[in-house]
C-alpha cells in the first residue's frame, strides 16, 4: 500500500455518473490528495487542507476522525510495507532518521 | 445558515493533529502501542506485479514494478478495474489475473508510485460511540478493512478515468458498505 491510503478521502461518485462527472472528480480528487500529501510532508497548512475539504463537500472532522480509525487499524495490523516511503521520510530529518533504523533493521521498508 | 459548534475548529484541529501525529509516528517506528498489534492476525503475503504507468512509457519488454497483498488480489479478482490493468510475473499464475510475457521484466522506477484503486468494507452500516484515544471525544466508529491494488494502462488508450469508471461500478451491489478511493500515479 501507498502511505498515503489510509488519509484519502472517499471518490464522490455512483455508477450513474457520466464520463464528464468522474472526470471533474478525478481532478477534485487529485487536489485534495496534494494537499493532504503536504500536510503530512509539513508543506501545506491543515487550515488549508481543511479549506479545500469543505470547498469539496467534505466534512474536514468527519474526515479526520476517519483518518484517525484508519492508522489506528493500520497501527493494529502492524503494517509495515509501504510505497512512497522515501520520499515522505526525505522531509523531516527526525522521521527520516527514527524511520531509516528501522528500515536498516529490517522492520519497515518501502514496498517495490 | 446552521451554527457552527463552540469550538470545533479547535476540535477539528486537535484530530488532525493527532492523525498526523500518531501517523508518522508510527511510519517512524516510534510508537508504542502494543495493546493492538498483532490483534488483526499475521501480515499478508505479497505478490509483485508488473504495470505499464498511465503517464510514462517503458520500452518493450519492461513493466514498472508494483505490488499487492495477496487478499488484495483475491477481493479485486472480479473486477475489472484491476485485473486488465496488471500482469503476474511471468510464469505464474492466480485466478482473475494474466501473466507478463516471458522475456518482460519488472524494473523499479525511481521516483514513480502507480496509481491504486482502494476499495475499504465496512462490516455494519452503523457506527458505534467511540472516545479519541488521544482526545477523549467521542467519534463514530466503523470496523472496516481496506485493500489496495495498483492500476496502470491496459491499452494504449486506456486512461485513469476508464478505470475509475470501471471501479465505481463494484459499488453498485455493496449496499452502501463499500467506499472506494484512488491514490493518484506518481511519475
Amino acid at each position: 500500500m501507498h502511505w498515503i491510503e489510509p488519509a484519502l478521502p472517499q471518490l464522490f461518485l455512483t455508477p450513474d455518473h457520466n464520463r464528464s462527472d468522474i472526470a471533474t472528480e478525478l481532478d477534485a480528487n487529485t487536489v485534495r490528495q496534494e494537499m493532504i500529501k503536504g500536510y503530512f510532508l509539513g508543506t501545506i497548512s491543515g487550515e488549508a487542507v481543511d479549506d479545500c475539504l469543505a470547498m469539496q463537500g467534505i466534512n474536514p472532522h468527519a474526515f479526520w476522525e476517519q483518518v484517525n480509525q484508519n492508522v489506528d487499524e493500520l497501527i493494529a495490523a502492524d503494517t509495515t510495507e509501504f510505497e512512497g516511503l522515501e520520499k515522505l521520510l526525505n522531509h523531516d530529518p527526525n522521521l527520516a532518521a527514527g524511520a531509516l533504523n528501522q528500515l536498516d533493521r529490517g522492520l519497515l521498508y518501502p514496498a517495490v | 445558515m446552521g451554527r457552527r459548534r463552540p469550538y470545533s475548529l479547535v476540535l477539528i484541529g486537535a484530530r488532525k493533529e493527532e492523525a498526523r501525529t500518531k501517523y508518522l509516528a508510527f511510519l517512524a517506528g516510534r510508537a508504542n502501542r502494543p495493546s493492538r498489534i498483532g490483534t488483526n492476525g499475521n501480515r499478508p503475503a505479497s505478490v509483485a506485479l508488473g504495470i505499464e504507468p498511465f503517464g510514462r512509457d517503458l520500452p518493450t519488454g519492461v513493466l514498472a514494478r508494483a505490488s499487492a497483498s495477496v487478499d488484495a488480489l483475491t477481493a479485486f479478482s472480479d473486477s475489472i478495474s484491476v485485473t486488465g490493468r496488471v500482469k503476474l510475473a511471468p510464469g505464474t499464475t492466480r485466478t482473475g489475473y494474466t501473466a507478463a510475457a516471458a522475456d518482460t521484466d519488472f524494473l523499479k522506477i525511481a521516483d514513480f508510485t502507480p496509481a491504486r484503486v482502494i476499495r475499504r468494507t465496512y462490516e455494519s452500516a452503523t457506527a458505534t460511540p467511540r472516545p479519541s484515544e488521544i482526545t477523549g471525544l467521542i467519534y463514530g466508529y466503523r470496523k472496516s478493512k481496506s485493500l489496495s491494488a495498483p492500476i496502470g494502462k491496459e491499452n494504449a488508450t486506456d486512461t485513469l478515468a476508464d478505470a475509475l469508471t470501471e471501479a465505481v461500478a463494484d459499488i453498485e451491489t455493496a449496499n452502501g458498505l463499500v467506499q472506494v478511493f484512488l491514490k493518484d500515479e506518481e511519475v
